[in-house]
């Protein structure tokens, strides 16, 4: 792994981060790199810490331990949208979108301008609005576009909120369950879709119980168990480690 | 912003020129100062509604304390034309800048807040200032103080004031429209529905919301000041009185929270329905219709008289082509 890929510079690194909720140790020094340019996985049982990690990089939480960076840059002490601004989105296991907003107006939110002078621009730039409507194509969601977001599927939501991260220039996509509750075909669209954006030079860090797409789609998966990381590789490895095994099937 | 938005453009615009017309042209044809004095409560009232539906209907922040910056704009007006000899006009600017101050003390602090304890905070800033102003003596104390009188005869008086309320009532109404289609007004929305999937998308909800309060506080600053010089008094109870924040936001529900034109009918109806009660069945059973108006207007059209046409055109029209998906796969 780190042989074929010796060039590539490193787009997340995580150093012993941890995070306690009482006495519960949701992540305990977790430390991975995710290399520039690939996708990675991060997959563990019910409870193992994913969200909470998830919730760490993108600034929900303030960490208790360790550190992280985006680039060279540490961002552990930044703001959820200052790491926005940097280049770094995530999704909701739970999708959220603006459900009062149509369609094509929650693909107009994300952003990575908040200078004083850029609140009173007009929000209906033309650019961003053909872009938003080309990515409503792709996922044939166009008919829906004027649509109040609350009133689309659980499914359709998702690709929704799929499709606003990809409304902005960010280089690092975190993405909490993609495929969950969408149907087979969609699954497929979306695997295609990721893969997409990687070859768009975006760097992807998904948390998916899927294993078909897991498997198919990841160049590295990192395994938490307890909030600690249990292993870490290509994967065909992780497929046949005995310790994951045990961790998922047994017990 | 929704597609509705331009359906039959031209007969928006004419009904607006032809209101903005009659506005200019009232006082020259009425000239009886009651009604006068009633037109000039219904541009106070829009402007502050206008400015409380900012945080309010855009952003959800509900604030019981505008009237903070409506009473302080009027002691600004009264401390600097009683005890430093500045005119009228650079006293009520005056007003508006000390409400932006205030706002921006005030609101980096409480926006932290969210729901109902921001609403609790907003209350309390409003008692608060109205406890300090009443307590300070060289101000009058409870007792406040008298402003000086304006040079306009009695019968010529009104007239100033009127166009200078409906001046800020259009500035106040013109800002909205503005800021509802930039990006400002955009992610306040956003940050109604979903305050950390905003935060999540890249959106630095604290310097909007900030900023949002600032611009909803001037205004009030403004008309405060200028009702302090119109009534010629001003004194605690009255000027920092919570029936403004109060009468502000059923003017809100009623008309329609968060659109444009909701204040304007709000205020409007309310003030002028207040008037004609008073004199038609007693002012005892005034708050009772009030109460019931809100209840029926709460129950039947809880988006506010605005929506009115919205609605009854939704409840004649034939189910239409269903998203299949929002009956069978919503699921949560």
């Amino acid at each position: 792994m780190q042989a074929t890929q010796e060039r590539a510079a490193t787009a997340l690194r995580l150093d012993r981060v941890s995070k306690r909720f009482g006495g519960i140790r949701a992540v305990d020094e977790v430390s991975f790199d995710v290399q520039d340019n690939s996708i990675c996985g991060l997959i563990g049982p019910n409870g193992s810490g994913k969200t909470t990690l998830f919730n760490l990089v993108s600034g929900f939480y303030k960490l208790d331990r360790g550190e992280i960076y985006y680039g060279s840059e540490r961002i552990d002490r930044l703001r959820p949208h200052r790491r926005v601004e940097r280049g770094i989105i995530r999704t909701f296991q739970i999708t959220r979108v603006f459900p009062h907003l149509s369609v094509l107006d929650n693909l107009m939110i994300p952003t990575c301008d908040n200078r004083l002078a850029a609140l009173f621009h007009s929000a209906l730039g033309t650019r961003r609005r053909t872009r938003g409507e080309e990515l409503l194509s792709l996922l044939g969601l166009k008919r829906l576009r004027d649509e109040p977001a609350g009133n689309l599927s659980f499914g359709q939501q998702k690709l929704v909120e799929l499709a606003m991260s990809f409304m902005i220039e960010t280089r690092l996509i975190m993405l909490d369950e993609p495929s969950a509750g969408i149907n087979p075909t969609l699954v497929n669209q979306v695997r295609d879709w990721i893969r997409a954006e990687q070859k768009n030079g975006r760097t992807f860090l998904i948390i998916e119980h899927n294993m078909h797409v897991v498997m198919d789609i990841c160049d590295k998966i990192i395994v938490l168990h307890h909030g600690k990381k249990l292993a870490e590789g290509a994967p065909a490895q992780i497929q046949d480690d005995p310790v994951v095994l045990e961790a998922y099937l047994g017990g | 912003m929704k597609a509705t938005a331009t359906v039959r453009p031209y007969t928006g615009r004419i009904a607006i020129a032809l209101a903005c017309l009659l506005i200019v042209l009232f006082p020259l044809v009425v000239q009886e100062r009651y009604y006068l004095h009633i037109a000039i409560l219904i541009f106070i009232y829009i402007t502050l509604v206008q400015s409380w539906n900012l945080p309010g209907g855009f952003a959800g922040y509900i604030s019981f304390g505008h009237v903070l910056f409506f009473g302080m704009g009027g002691y600004t007006v009264g401390i600097l034309m009683n005890f430093l000899n500045v005119g009228p006009t650079w006293a009520i600017l005056a007003a508006g800048g000390v409400a932006i101050v205030l706002a921006l003390l005030f609101g980096s602090i409480s926006l932290r807040l969210r729901g109902v304890y921001f609403a609790i905070a907003t209350l309390a800033v409003a008692i608060i200032g109205k406890l300090v102003i009443g307590n300070i003596d060289v101000l009058g104390g409870a007792e406040g103080m008298l402003l000086p009188l304006s040079p306009w005869s009695i019968e010529f008086e009104k007239i100033p004031f009127y166009y200078a309320a409906a001046g800020t009532a259009a500035a106040a109404t013109l800002t909205m429209v503005l800021i509802r289609r930039s990006n400002l007004g955009f992610r306040l929305l956003a940050l109604k529905d979903d305050e950390d999937k905003a935060e999540a998308s890249g959106i630095n909800t604290t310097k909007h919301k900030v900023i949002a309060f600032i611009i909803s506080a001037f205004f009030p600053g403004i008309i405060g000041g200028l009702h302090a010089y119109y009534i010629g008094y001003i004194n605690p109870a009255a000027n920092f009185s919570i029936l403004y924040s109060a009468n502000v936001l059923v003017m809100a529900a009623f008309g329609g929270i968060g659109t444009i034109g909701g204040p304007i009918i709000g205020a409007t109806t309310f003030v002028a329905l207040s008037e004609i009660l008073s004199y038609s069945v007693g002012s005892q059973f005034r708050l009772g219709i009030y109460g019931l108006i809100l209840v029926l207007v709460t129950i039947f059209l809880p988006r506010g008289v605005i929506s009115l046409r919205e609605t009854l055109r939704s409840r004649r029209r034939a189910p239409r082509e269903q998203l299949e998906a929002t009956t069978s796969e919503r699921g949560d």
